[in-house]
């Protein structure tokens, strides 16, 4: 299986993601702190990481540019343009606009290249 | 929803649109009917079916674009457009003086295939004198007339639509909808057209028909088959879905790994119309050239 890790604070939208992630074939671990989330991209290399653009206030950015070779998705509450822009510009390789289903998952995780 | 209520909407369907259900899609039915029921104020199905008996014409579509609505979404099945660019970029470079290039999407639904076959050709970078025109056809007018105003879910634009696209060829409208920009849906002509009958444009030089064919008899298939390779330039595409062939049919050879992918190598035929208004077949001359600009 692929190794995936979700950083979100709300513990049912992770458990949600977590199940249709091992759907598609990944075993993600669920994290709710930028210093975790750190500590295991170092530890785990995870094949794709699912954040939003800011992790508790901080902005998901140098995780980005520490971990070049991990996919980032975004998956945000924001739907403008200029917020999608702007994750794009940050390194992440999709956005998922919430409310988000298994498809929609599917489908940017295949448009990444991941599937 | 008893057997003999299921052949009547079945043969009806049959008789019009040429598509056959199978029993086993009882479920289909009973889920697409319900809607009309209510729009119409019929208490029950077999209330429905009493009105279509009487002739209600307007009822009658209403049960056909309801039965026949597909599922889609953009860039279904990438290795698709691969093949769409690939052979745009043949095309051209066979026939430098090449101007306009024409696609069908027939049975495109809400729209996804014709908008998704001009951001491809947008992003081909192609010159700027060459042109893509893209006629799109489903047997719903109310599909179509959805599919005009370019406006999409929050959850349609997130099936298949990479992101970048997102940006660059959508805006946001209201209710969480998207839609597209002028630059791509003015160079999309929908029309409301039954594949059982002639389509008046021709000189096309690929034709999209996915997952059509296989919900279609055979005799309606065959007639599907001949109404849209009357419309294709010689040596033009097919592309059928991934599980449905068009058989050894004499008109068309399959491309080797291209899945669902057929060209046109029959008689240039060409559809005419007659001084009855009707619309025919006849042969085109010979050797016609795939040229540019013809309308």
């Amino acid at each position: 299986m692929k190794n995936a890790l979700i950083i979100l604070d709300s513990k049912e939208m992770c458990f949600i993601l977590q199940k249709m992630l091992e759907d598609l074939g990944f075993k993600a671990q669920c994290v709710d702190s930028y210093e975790q989330a750190k500590s295991l991209c170092a530890q785990e290399k995870p094949l794709l990481v699912l954040t939003d653009i800011n992790i508790n206030g901080r902005s998901a950015l140098p995780l980005i540019q520490e971990n070049t070779a991990c996919v980032f998705v975004c998956i945000s509450q924001k739907s403008d343009p200029q917020s999608i822009q702007r994750a794009l510009e940050a390194g992440f390789q999709e956005y998922i606009m919430k409310p988000f289903d298994h498809d929609i998952l599917q489908s940017k995780l295949s448009i990444a290249g991941l599937l | 929803m008893t057997p003999v209520d299921f052949n009547f909407i079945a043969g009806l369907l049959k008789d019009q649109s040429g598509f056959s259900l199978t029993p086993d899609q009882i479920y289909l039915l009973e889920s697409r009917l319900g809607p009309i029921l209510r729009q119409n104020n019929l208490i029950s199905l077999e209330d429905l079916i009493n009105s279509l008996k009487l002739g209600d014409k307007e009822l009658k579509n209403a049960v056909i674009e309801a039965v026949s609505i597909n599922n889609t979404r953009f860039f279904r099945n990438k290795y698709v457009f691969r093949t769409i660019e690939e052979y745009i970029r043949q095309t051209i470079e066979h026939h430098p003086m090449l101007q306009n290039i024409k696609i069908l999407s027939a049975g495109c639904a809400s729209g996804q295939e014709p908008v998704s076959i001009d951001i491809l050709f947008k992003e081909m970078n192609l010159p700027s004198n060459i042109q893509l025109d893209v006629f799109a056809l489903d047997m719903s007018r109310q599909i179509i007339a959805r599919a005009k105003k370019g406006l999409y879910t929050h959850y349609e634009v997130q099936k298949g639509l990479p992101t970048p696209f997102l940006l660059k060829y959508f805006h946001p409208a209201e209710d969480d909808a998207w839609q597209v920009k002028p630059e791509i849906l003015k160079d999309i002509h929908y029309y409301v057209h039954n594949l059982m009958d002639l389509f008046f444009e021709d000189g096309f030089h690929i034709v999209l028909c996915r997952n059509m064919l296989s919900y279609m008899t055979d005799e309606a298939q065959e007639r599907a088959i001949q109404n849209l390779a009357s419309i294709l330039e010689p040596g033009g595409l097919l592309i059928v879905g991934a599980s449905e062939t068009l058989h050894d049919h004499k008109d068309f050879k399959k491309v080797p790994d291209k899945m669902g992918c057929y060209r046109y190598v029959g008689s240039p035929i060409t559809p005419v119309k007659e001084k009855t208004g009707a619309w025919t077949l006849i042969k085109k001359p010979l050797f016609k050239p795939a040229v540019p600009g013809r309308k």
